[in-house]
């Protein structure tokens, strides 16, 4: 973000520069991936017809295409398309990619799909591809397909962690939440110190449910508390796992009805329930620490109190 | 509801519908929780606190009624399996869930809302119906009519400083957010100035 900011001013400077010709500040804005359609299609439509270099032209011609796409304006963009098409042919693929954007910007969906269904069958690692498919079908509330699709990015790619939360995210809404915690693992080996991925791993393992999935999600939150002592989300999440685990065991002990407590013969060590319940004290001690002085103190007291007993 | 929608427009929102349940059903008032999906420990903590807070409430009489959302993408209106089983947990029996759909909360904000509630922006299902949403006739305002109380609404979104706080955005600030008494998700005093 820090980068976007400091490339806006510089552009900034550009722009107020007059000895710096239309096709730098462009080539600016294209380098620097800048948001800045009016600027493109103010600088840009009139070097359509300007003696440019063949690529220098073409990248112009795209540049202005992108920009009139997001200005809502599909005949300046069909037209340019068209200049475009004369030049590199109606099989070139990037005429193709342009020509798909401007049947999306339509809301010719099914064309646009068929476009980018022949590039993968020309290529099934069209990452572009995939990635336009992929936002159609989604925004068509196709999830089946979306999700599919998905998967096909994904096993191609398995290290784009932006994916694997598109992908959580698309498990979430379906109530699939072991497929969310698989796409969430995915993304902790690539964010080990993401306090937000972790606190994230954590509630999706309490949701989940189970003795198993209420230790790995305290691990989470315990490791999460490691990077941001502050975090108050985690100490929540702490307090709710640790309640789970123990509500849990007290109900299958006493659904056992023979009295058997915990020790040698049960599954719940005697040494980690005390633990739970020490790691409960220690959330429950600090989310009411957290809270003195606010409006809400007297309430988080009454429920965290409440648990205890 | 419509406010917590307007303040996180592209997530999903979810909150708490607080009322009472006499004869029919009232919702009083509606406390936003999050705007990402729920998981059980944001759910149950909000509805713990939630709970302890309306039994603070003078009268006694309010309790935890529903739930109410509204899903990400536009023209998606199908209520999630997730959400059912949250209305569930709430009331199996008599839990309600309000969902913001998006033609209808397009009509609101163009202030095309009928006497008949058309447009009021959101639909109402109950445990008893849970495949067609209630009809118009069965939904009702109490003070006031629909267009006047669609209008307001309308108003008070497309307004400048039209924000709403969940219980999310107290646990984003961490502790130093805790402190920021603005950041008040339970009572959102600042909203009842624009009403």
């Amino acid at each position: 973000m820090a980068s976007t900011t400091i490339a806006k001013m510089d552009l900034d400077a550009l722009l107020k520069d007059s000895s710096k010709s239309p096709l730098t500040i462009l080539e600016y804005i294209h380098d620097h991936k800048l948001h800045e359609p009016a600027i493109v299609l103010k600088l840009g439509i009139p070097l359509r017809k300007a003696n440019l270099a063949p690529s220098q032209l073409l990248s112009v011609l795209e540049q202005i295409i992108i920009a009139a796409l997001h200005q809502k304006k599909i005949e300046l963009a069909s037209e340019t398309l068209t200049q475009i098409k004369a030049s590199t042919g109606a099989n070139s693929l990037r005429y193709r990619k342009l020509l798909a954007l401007c049947l999306e910007s339509a809301g010719d969906f099914e064309a646009s799909l068929g476009i980018y269904n022949d590039m993968l069958s020309d290529n099934k690692s069209n990452v572009y591809a995939l990635k336009r498919k992929y936002a159609i079908l989604r925004s068509q509330l196709k999830d089946l397909e979306a999700r599919e699709c998905l998967n096909d990015y994904l096993e191609q790619n398995a290290s784009d962690a932006p994916a694997w939360v598109e992908m959580a995210k698309s498990c979430f809404e379906q109530g699939d939440y072991k497929g969310a915690a698989f796409c969430y693992e995915e993304i902790v080996l690539s964010s080990p110190m993401d306090t937000g991925v972790h606190c994230t791993l954590g509630e999706l393992y309490v949701t989940i449910g189970g003795k198993d999935n209420y230790v790995l999600a305290r691990k989470h939150f315990a490791q999460c508390l490691e990077l941001e002592k502050g975090c108050i989300r985690a100490m929540f999440g702490l307090v709710s796992a640790t309640e789970s685990y123990l509500d849990l065991m007290e109900c299958q002990l006493s659904s056992s009805g023979s009295g058997k407590k915990r020790g040698k013969d049960s599954c719940w060590d005697e040494q980690d329930v005390e633990l739970v319940r020490d790691l409960k004290a220690y959330g429950v001690e600090h989310l009411i620490k957290s809270y003195k002085g606010t409006n809400m103190s007297g309430l988080v007291e009454t429920i965290l109190s409440n648990s205890e007993n | 509801m419509m406010l917590h929608a307007t303040t996180n427009p592209t997530t999903q929102i979810h909150g708490i519908l607080v009322g009472t349940n006499s004869s029919n059903i009232t919702i009083t008032d509606a406390i936003p929780v999050c705007h990402t999906p729920p998981t059980k420990p944001i759910l149950d903590m909000a509805l713990r606190i939630t709970q302890a807070f309306i039994a603070d409430d003078d009268t006694g009489s309010s309790q935890i009624v529903g739930w109410y959302t509204a899903n990400e993408r536009s023209n998606d209106d199908k209520v999630s399996p997730p959400t059912w089983k949250i209305v569930q947990s709430i009331d199996p029996d008599n839990g309600i869930l309000a969902i913001i759909t998006s033609d209808s909360f397009d009509s609101l904000l163009q202030m095309k809302c009928d006497q008949d509630g058309r447009g009021r922006g959101f639909e109402v299902y109950s445990m008893q119906e849970t495949e067609m949403p209630m009809a118009c006739s069965s939904v009702s305002v109490e003070e006031g009519d629909w267009v006047e109380v669609a209008n307001s609404v309308a108003d008070a979104c497309l307004g400048d400083g039209a924000v709403v706080y969940d219980f999310e955005n107290q646990l984003e600030g961490g502790m130093k957010g805790l402190k920021n008494k603005s950041v008040d998700w339970l009572r959102n005093s600042h909203v009842q100035k624009l009403l």
